[in-house]
């Protein structure tokens, strides 16, 4: 790395704030995909002027800029793939303000989802995106990423949350997209910002719109004999109205595997259970499992059990929150899959999913958002056996393909980052691919900020391999930090 | 509508124009007059029948440098400023029609040209509705609802178009064509380039169908109507109703006068007292619920009277109440509008502030979204300065909905921190010969 760059952006955040030694650049090597790469120095802001100025300095050098929160993104999309500045957010992290009477509050980026949550809770409001990552997961990624969560069903993902952003441009600038209101005139550079992966510039300011909390919630467990009933009982629900807080999914595999250490009261000889969250008082949420329970009964459900407190409802969540961590006790490895399709094609693409699996010879665990259609097949592997990835990458591939066949998306929530740039293709043509280049452009003229994510390489999808090119770090090291790949 | 061409006039790209729409040009004046935007009228309307006509159009424009203005049913084309130039009108209401609608996955595919009112007949059909509430929705197309950008009071529950509009396939000025978005309720594959469509009143593009995301109807659904003396009163009574969860559909607000244009409420209507309308959907239980409890609020802020609409009642009211943000209530011709953004917290002062400005304004407000609209008879002086101050100090925006033809005393000036030059690369980004309809966007982009 150039040395006057190094001392440049040093004397910018000062020395504690600014880290080049390999020892403590790997902790910024990887994030929770299976992506690796190390970056040449990270750099801790304080504020946006310091923010601004880093950015300066990495144009004028022609250096490229990552920006990064918690790491926990599933697509690589914090990785410094060609090296280059990784700006860290952990000090960006005060809720500024919280102004209850205008349900919003301004953040910056490092503040930590659930941090901000509970700092509103006590206030009867929440900020409603609650990816399974909000423990660690910051405001900054989430709005990099456009995160969903359990709860975006009926309430929206992250883009239907945030009013405004201050913004440091990858040419330095510091301005506002958007702003307080509700509404604000001249082009919606706000909704393109978000989820466009950090590659249009970093926010170091962020105003949420901040909900009421719900009056209550009940939450219930529905048991099939077969997945094909629970796909058709999730169609039935969307379609006839009912729109619960939460309907979630998972099949015999992940329900196996959950119960033996969560210990959530899934049954483990079920097809299939859906999990629902009908939110609202005592009356309200009644006539909502009512309405469900219905569905579910003419769609073949064994049993529909509703949590008699939240002891019983926290345990089922918890459950279903510990289902990635549980696949460890099936396999050594797995790969997650995002992809989204129409929910009347639920059974169909479930049948594709289990069939990519068999001719991988792999197992899958499927546990997903059912109500967004957003599914999250879980391929098992053991990557010291030969081959197994490279089926886990082929089985990965042909599942977004049924998901694009049947009209969906690659990606529902993780992002496309690095992970699925190459399967951009199936989903967009050279054209479509061309119009989101105009849109980069208008941003980054200079290509600097957080470039090779999103746009698709020469690679073919599933041809991508773990970047063992650019993994300088230790697969072994990154399992024992809980990296899943 | 449009007739054969009696002769083309000085246009020096007509051959390439008219291949591109296959001969339905426009170019008698007397013709093209009928459509004139904003009291400039075209040289040559050209009207495709198919997207990849419309695009060929687009292209051929640009190539020669001719300004565009794309046009559905010009319901919002009275939206100052005028066109500072204009040399063409593209209109797209001739565009083959097309609904395709997913019931059991509350997403459909509508093409541009499609009259909004088409649009809710075909989904009330299937028991679905795309929950934005467009102004001029007899008349207005999808297109242009959409490049208007003019959210309704349902963004309270539903969000905006933005937050509706799942994908929408494009014609640039360059004749590229493209899809933006998904057809999926959730993606983030790639960026969400359609946003930026929203809104931006024809300058980028050409929208040719949009992929929505609709809404099930809702078992039960009901309006409660509350009477107050002091709007004061209604809007704090608003932000309560806002802060708790009963989850409104809307929330609307409007002033004795305006209060008088909605038919279906007349009998409730007096002439001291203006009128907040709650609404509601959801299962039975539920509605009836949030009916009572904001009722309850309602009377702790000094309502004087309150009543509840049923179904057909609130299908009913909503028709005009939709029209009150700006809509077919106040034409052109004899009003000037202005949508204006605050904080929710500073609706009272907004309110506040224009009134004294303008003893005859009408006035409709979205209380808890913190949107003002401001209705302002055409023979009456405008000052827009002085609103803009009042607005500017409550951390708020304005734009100007529509005007007289030849009015200037309307102009807002533009906000300082607006992100000006992105706007403007942007423009040259999708529009890079800037034939289309240039400095017509916020800051004469």
């Amino acid at each position: 790395m150039d040395a006057r760059l190094r001392e440049r952006l040093t004397a910018i955040v000062g020395e504690r704030n600014a880290l080049w030694t390999p020892g403590d650049l790997r902790s910024y090597g990887y994030d929770a995909s299976i992506e690796r790469a190390l970056p040449e120095m990270v750099v801790l802001p304080r504020d946006a002027a310091q923010t601004a100025s880093i950015v300066v300095a990495c144009r004028e050098a022609k250096v490229p800029f990552v920006a990064r929160g918690a790491g926990t993104g599933l697509s690589g999309g914090a990785i410094a793939e060609r090296g280059g500045i990784v700006i860290a957010t952990v000090h960006l992290d005060r809720i500024l303000e919280i102004d209850e009477r205008n349900l919003f509050a301004v953040v910056e980026p490092g503040v930590v989802n659930s941090v901000l949550c509970a700092a509103v809770a006590g206030r009867g409001l929440r900020y409603v995106p609650d990816p399974s990552s909000m423990a660690a997961c910051t405001i900054g990624g989430n709005v990099a990423e456009n995160s969903g969560g359990l709860h975006c069903l009926a309430y929206g993902v992250t883009a239907n949350h945030i009013l405004g952003i201050e913004l440091v441009t990858p040419e330095g600038d510091v301005v506002w997209l958007g702003g307080k209101t509700r509404e604000n005139y001249g082009y919606d550079l706000l909704g393109a910002f978000v989820g466009s992966e950090g590659t249009c510039g970093i926010a170091t300011k962020i105003c949420v719109r901040l909900c009421p909390l719900p009056a209550g919630s009940k939450t219930m467990l529905c048991v099939f004999d077969d997945i094909d009933g629970a796909s058709q009982a999730v169609s039935d629900v969307i379609s006839s109205g009912i729109v619960p807080a939460a309907l979630e999914m998972m099949d015999k595999t992940a329900t196996g595997a959950i119960e033996e250490f969560a210990h959530a009261g899934f049954p483990i000889d079920a097809a299939a259970i859906l999990i629902v969250e009908a939110d609202g008082p005592d009356d309200v949420a009644d006539e909502i499992t009512a309405a469900v329970r219905a569905v579910c009964e003419r769609n073949g459900a064994r049993e529909v059990r509703i949590a008699r407190d939240a002891a019983e409802a926290a345990r089922i969540w918890k459950g279903r929150k510990a289902a990635f961590g549980a696949m460890g006790r099936l396999s050594a490895n797995y790969y997650v899959q995002d992809g989204v399709i129409p929910r009347s094609r639920l059974p169909q693409v479930l049948r594709d999913v289990e069939a990519a699996g068999a001719r991988a010879g792999l197992r899958i665990a499927n546990v997903f958002h059912a109500g967004d259609g957003n599914l999250h097949p879980l391929i098992l592997f053991d990557d010291r056996i030969s081959g197994e990835l490279d089926g886990a990458l082929r089985a990965g591939a042909e599942i977004l393909e049924a998901c694009v066949r049947n009209g969906g998306s690659i990606t529902g929530e993780h992002g496309v980052g690095l992970e699925k740039r190459d399967c951009m293709p199936l989903q967009f043509s050279p054209d479509d691919l061309a119009l989101m280049r105009r849109v980069r452009d208008t941003f980054d003229p200079d290509g600097l900020c957080n470039p090779g994510k999103v746009f698709p390489t020469s690679r073919r999808c599933g041809e991508s391999s773990r970047r063992v090119d650019r993994g300088e770090v230790d697969p072994a090291g990154a399992r024992a930090a809980g990296v899943a790949f | 509508m449009t007739r054969r061409p009696k002769g083309i006039g000085p246009v020096p790209f007509d051959s390439s124009l008219r291949e591109a729409v296959k001969d339905r040009l426009t170019v008698h004046p007397d013709d093209c007059a009928a459509f004139a935007i904003a009291g400039r009228v075209p040289t040559v309307v050209a009207s495709p029948k198919s997207f990849e006509q419309a695009a060929a159009a687009l292209q051929a424009c640009a190539r020669e440098g001719a300004r565009v203005v794309i046009r559905g049913q010009g319901t919002k084309s009275a939206q100052p400023p005028a066109p500072a130039a204009l040399d063409v009108v593209v209109d797209v209401s001739s565009v083959a029609k097309s609904i395709y609608i997913r019931a059991d996955d509350l997403t459909a595919v509508a093409s541009s040209s499609v009259r909004i009112a088409d649009l809710r007949a075909a989904l009330t059909a299937k028991e679905r509705f795309f929950p934005c509430d467009v102004p001029f929705a007899a008349d207005a197309t999808v297109g242009g609802a959409l490049a208007a950008g003019s959210n309704g009071a349902l963004a309270a529950r539903f969000g905006g178009l933005r937050d509706n509009i799942l994908g929408m396939r494009v014609a640039l000025s360059d004749g590229s064509r493209a899809f933006a978005g998904s057809h999926v309720v959730k993606s983030v594959a790639g960026f969400d380039s359609h946003k930026l469509f929203i809104g931006s009143r024809g300058t980028l593009g050409f929208i040719g169908e949009a992929v929505l995301k609709l809404a099930p109807i809702p078992p039960d659904e009901r309006a409660l109507v509350a009477r107050f003396a002091d709007p004061q009163n209604a809007c704090a009574a608003a932000l309560d109703v806002a802060a708790a969860p009963v989850f409104p559909y809307a929330v609307t607000l409007h002033c004795p006068r305006s209060a008088q244009r909605i038919a279906a409420l007349t009998a409730l209507t007096r002439p001291d007292e203006w009128l907040a309308v709650y609404r509601f959907g959801g299962l039975r239980r539920a509605v009836g619920r949030a009916v009572e409890t904001v009722r309850q609020t309602c009377a702790q802020h000094g309502c004087s009277a309150t009543d509840v609409l049923d179904r057909g009642g609130v299908e009913r009211a909503w028709v005009d109440i939709a029209e009150l943000a700006g809509g077919r209530m106040y034409p052109a011709t004899g009003w000037c509008a202005y949508r204006i953004a605050c904080l929710p917290s500073e609706v009272p002062s907004v309110l506040a502030a224009a009134a004294a400005a303008w003893p005859a304004l009408e006035i409709s407000a979205h209380p808890t979204m913190g949107v003002v609209f401001a209705h302002v008879p055409a023979d009456v002086a405008v000052d827009a300065p002085g609103l803009w101050r009042s607005v500017g100090a409550a951390a708020g925006s304005a734009i100007c909905t529509s005007a007289p033809p030849g009015r200037t005393d309307f102009a807002m000036p533009p906000r300082s921190y607006a992100p000006y030059a992105l706007f403007r690369r942007l423009k040259s980004e999708f529009d890079a010969s800037g034939t289309l309809d240039p400095g017509r966007m916020l800051g004469a982009v």
